[in-house]
């Protein structure tokens, strides 16, 4: 399976897709910010959900993240989102 | 002291063990009853410490009843040799077998005898005048023993009396200071001194004999915790190292208090260090005692000849019967055969109140012998029983209590036998049950009943455990092999793993386990929580809608989300009704009173639960129509809000700029040149085919697009919204706005062409001629960017060309070309 890149639909295995609208590396794991997609591709930014990307046998799997460290890397989303932000502006 | 008023001064002790056990038992029954009535948290802060140290008082004195039992059992039992012996010497022999036979026996017995004596305390050896110790050693021994006791309660009685005296003293010098006036001045000084030189004197006395009792205090603790770190079996060599650390430690402390203490006193820490030491040999005792029972039952099969039995007459069977008592009563005797029980201080251990030694009692021994052990001793107490039951009608007293003895013991073993196949039982189900959670050490959550009560020595409950995990498969009855370990994770079907994703907000949810008070339960949130749901992925694949473009149309609520997830709000389970509902109330409320509004942006259609953070994020969200903003003040108006939002984390500004730069609208320019649009025809809930790049789509119907420019002069009915994509989608539909006077002044155009959206805004002095020139390449025009005419009017300078502050300030929102009609196809300015 390819390697996931940002804003790719991520297809689960119970049809639900998701895009992948960040991506950071922290304590060498990979976390990835996910909004779910309907069918026209419309991200739900309500319903975002912060997860591990984990290699297995090969294959990328996504993994929920512990509660606690929710709202750290949310803040580390919302610096990229404002530096992204910010870079646009300049 | 003589054998009896030793006998009952044990007996005494005992009775007093036991009423203070049942009173400890008492204020742990309170303890609780308390742990009922108050939270967990509020227990253990209050009276958890109090429990600890009642337990470990409670144990230390179950430990000293054992002890007395232990010495109360074997006096008994050496009376019993004693007797049997004197019967055996009556006995009338008819032959030379049976004289070798009683000879035999004789010895056999004076064997046990000489074992169990000296096994007993000294005071009680002696009583018996036996053997070595003569009565004036035995006086010394007991004066020693007694000034041991003595000098340490001198200390505390000390203490007490000094304390007296200097509150004598302190009360002297009130009296002094009340007669002063009656006594001349010089007379008052020196009766001050000397008074104030004795109360010197007596809290010297007082600090060094605290000083003492705290040295010898801390002595005695730090041999205690040396006995149990020798106790205790090292897990690894880490845990080695530490425990040789602290050996060392103790021993250094030891050796420093004990320079602050006199001799005499620690003579009588010696003893206490013997006692100590008896620890360790404890656990030999325990071995030894199981190997000595099954070395005796298998010499008591082969000296018992049935046939004999059967022929001898009912004085001989009862003396048979007492030579093999002593080795089939039952282990609780026969473990007093144990040499390595042969403390010189033993009875100094008794008479020490403060020992703190733990010897397993005989109740433990019996506990601790395997499983087959007991059954095969159950059996042969059956065997037994049934053997005299049937060969005797049993009047004889002796026997008959003998008989009874046996079948009170068969009861014991058969308990033991019963509570142990339940701890298997038990074993075994917590083992599964720790294997479903991928844990292995099942060894430590179950059966500690039968191991030692001090609570320190977890490894050794563990080693015990893990020994009766053996026994398990020894027993016959059980099955030999462990059950293999279930991989729960890899045991779900696969299935069901992308279930949980459909809640994508799980996470936040869940796993808000409580901490329980069983092992187990304990155990299992730690267990939930790491095993963090793993989902596969099916596909990855580019966005064919360019998801990016779209992400940064959003970008307002995407932070607002994040935002909320870094303050650790449940943005996650957000009720969509509620801010729904709130907004509707909004929106009717704002109209009852005449004031136009237009609908909350994206980001204020989050579904938040209405805390002040987001009450105050959706108000803010909520502007008047006059203030009207463009879809790109929108998104900056959002930036603003996410900057302002208090949610009690430093989240830094997303954008320091608060105004429309030149630059900010070309950014927006630019990021939708480059979007990439379906080639397919989309159709869409209205039924409008809004793209079909086969260009067979006519414009709307009552719309010529190509009429509307930059400037023109519309009259919107329908939908406002943020963007032109919601524009041209129709989606996210703000309430219907009119406003009395519906028309407006076109400042932006949407466009479709082959690449995608084109948005042309009113501040590019070639606007219109963009727009025809896109229109005429087969370009759409999807959505229109419209402002109040007022504003438009008060910034028109007879071009269509508007700044962007101009722009900002009177721009309201956009509309699907479909809600358009063209008033004035030219515009305004023409």
């Amino acid at each position: 399976m390819k390697e996931i890149e940002l804003y790719d639909v991520i297809t689960l295995e119970d049809d639900t897709e998701y895009t992948a609208l960040k991506m950071i590396n922290k304590n060498e794991k990979k976390y990835c910010l996910l909004a779910p997609v309907d069918e026209e591709e419309e991200p739900d930014m309500e319903n975002i959900k912060i997860v591990e990307l984990i290699k297995e046998n090969n294959e990328t799997v996504i993994q929920d993240i512990e509660e606690e460290l929710a709202p750290t890397l949310a803040k580390e989303f919302l610096k990229l989102l404002r530096e992204g932000i910010e870079e646009r502006d300049n | 002291m003589n054998t009896d008023k030793l006998l009952e001064k044990y007996q005494k002790e005992l009775a007093e063990t036991e009423k203070n056990l049942q009173s400890i038992a008492h204020t742990l029954n309170q303890l609780e009853i308390e742990k009922g009535k108050v939270s967990k948290y509020e227990y253990d802060t209050t009276w958890k410490k109090e429990e600890n140290q009642a337990i470990d008082y409670q144990n230390r004195l179950q430990a000293q009843k054992d002890n007395l039992e232990h010495t109360i059992k074997a006096y008994k039992m050496v009376k019993i040799y004693q007797e049997s012996i004197e019967k055996i010497g009556k006995i009338e022999i008819h032959s030379t077998e049976e004289k070798k036979e009683i000879e035999t026996d004789i010895k056999r017995l004076e064997e046990l005898l000489n074992q169990n004596l000296e096994l007993l305390p000294k005071e009680l050896k002696e009583t018996f005048s036996k053997k070595v110790l003569k009565n004036e050693d035995k006086v010394e021994v007991d004066a020693i023993e007694e000034e041991k006791i003595v000098q340490i309660e001198d200390y505390q009685n000390d203490t007490l009396v000094i304390q007296n005296e200097l509150k004598h003293l302190d009360e002297e010098i009130e009296k002094l200071e009340k007669s002063k006036n009656t006594i001349s001045n010089a007379e008052y000084i020196k009766e001050l001194n000397s008074l104030k030189k004795h109360i010197r004197r007596e809290r010297g006395k007082l600090l060094r004999n605290r000083q003492i009792i705290n040295c010898y205090e801390i002595i005695l603790n730090d041999k205690e915790r040396l006995s149990e770190i020798e106790n205790t079996i090292a897990r690894d060599e880490q845990d080695s190292k530490e425990m040789e650390k602290d050996r060392i430690f103790l021993q250094n402390e030891i050796d420093r208090n004990k320079r602050f203490i006199p001799k005499n006193l620690i003579k009588s820490m010696e003893s206490i260090k013997v006692q100590s030491d008896s620890i360790i040999t404890n656990e030999e005792i325990i071995d030894k005692v199981a190997d000595n029972i099954v070395e005796a039952t298998k010499e008591n099969e082969k000296n018992k000849s049935t046939e004999n039995m059967v022929e001898l007459d009912a004085p001989k069977l009862t003396q048979k019967i007492q030579e093999n008592s002593p080795i089939s009563k039952n282990e609780e005797e026969e473990e007093y055969f144990d040499e390595e029980d042969k403390d010189d201080d033993f009875d100094s251990k008794l008479d020490d109140k403060k020992s703190r030694t733990i010897i397993d009692g005989p109740a433990k021994l019996l506990n601790e012998k395997p499983l087959e052990e007991l059954l095969r001793l159950k059996d042969k107490y059956q065997s037994d029983i049934q053997f005299y039951r049937e060969k005797s009608n049993l009047n004889d007293p002796t026997l008959k209590s003998y008989v009874e003895n046996l079948e009170q013991k068969l009861d014991e073993v058969q308990k033991i036998i019963n509570k142990k196949k339940l701890d298997n039982m038990q074993n075994k189900l917590m083992g599964a049950i720790n294997n479903a959670y991928d844990n292995t050490e099942t060894s430590q959550t179950v059966n500690t009943s039968s191991t030692t009560s001090e609570d320190n020595l977890k490894d050794d409950i563990n080693e015990k455990s893990d020994s009766k995990d053996e026994n398990i498969s020894e027993t016959p009855d059980e099955p030999k092999k462990k059950e293999p370990k279930n991989n729960v994770e890899n045991s779900i079907p696969e299935k069901e793993l992308p279930e949980v994703i459909e809640s994508p907000l799980d996470n936040v949810d869940s796993k808000k386990g409580e901490n329980k008070d069983t092992d187990l339960n304990a155990k299992k949130p730690k267990e939930e929580k790491k095993s963090k749901k793993k989902f596969k992925i099916k596909n990855v694949r580019k966005s064919i809608k360019n998801i990016a473009k779209k992400t940064v149309v959003k970008i307002s609520a995407l932070a607002v989300t994040l935002v909320l997830i870094a303050a650790g709000a449940n943005s996650c389970s957000m009720d969509k009704k509620d801010t729904k509902q709130r907004n509707e109330v909004v929106d009717q409320t704002d109209n009852e009173n005449g004031i136009i509004t237009y609908k909350s942006t994206t980001s204020t259609e989050n579904n938040y639960d209405v805390s002040p953070v987001e009450q105050e994020t959706a108000e803010k969200k909520t502007e008047s129509y006059s203030e009207a903003q463009s879809q790109v003040n929108t998104e900056l108006e959002s930036k603003k809000d996410i900057q302002t939002m208090d949610v009690g984390v430093n989240v830094e500004p997303i954008t320091e700029k608060s105004s429309e730069t030149e630059e900010e609208i070309s950014q927006y320019t630019n990021q939708y040149d480059v979007v990439n649009t379906d080639t397919e025809t989309n159709n869409l809930d209205d039924g409008i085919i809004y793209l079909n790049n086969t260009s067979e789509i006519a414009p709307s119907e009552y719309n010529d697009n190509t009429s509307i420019h930059i400037g023109s002069e519309v009259t919107v009915d329908g939908n406002i919204h943020d963007d032109e994509y919601d524009a041209y989608y129709n989606e996210n539909n703000q309430t219907s706005y009119y406003g009395t006077e519906p028309k407006r002044v076109v400042i932006g155009t949407g466009i479709v062409n082959d690449d995608g959206m084109n948005v042309i805004y009113a501040y590019n002095p070639d606007a219109n001629q963009k727009i025809d020139e896109l229109l005429n390449e087969g370009g759409e025009m999807v959505s229109i960017l419209t402002a109040n005419k007022e504003k438009y009017l008060q910034n028109y300078d007879g071009s269509t060309t508007l700044t962007p502050e101009e722009i900002k300030s009177s721009a309201e929102g956009w509309y699907n070309i479909n809600d358009v009609s063209i008033n004035n196809g030219k515009g305004m300015s023409r």
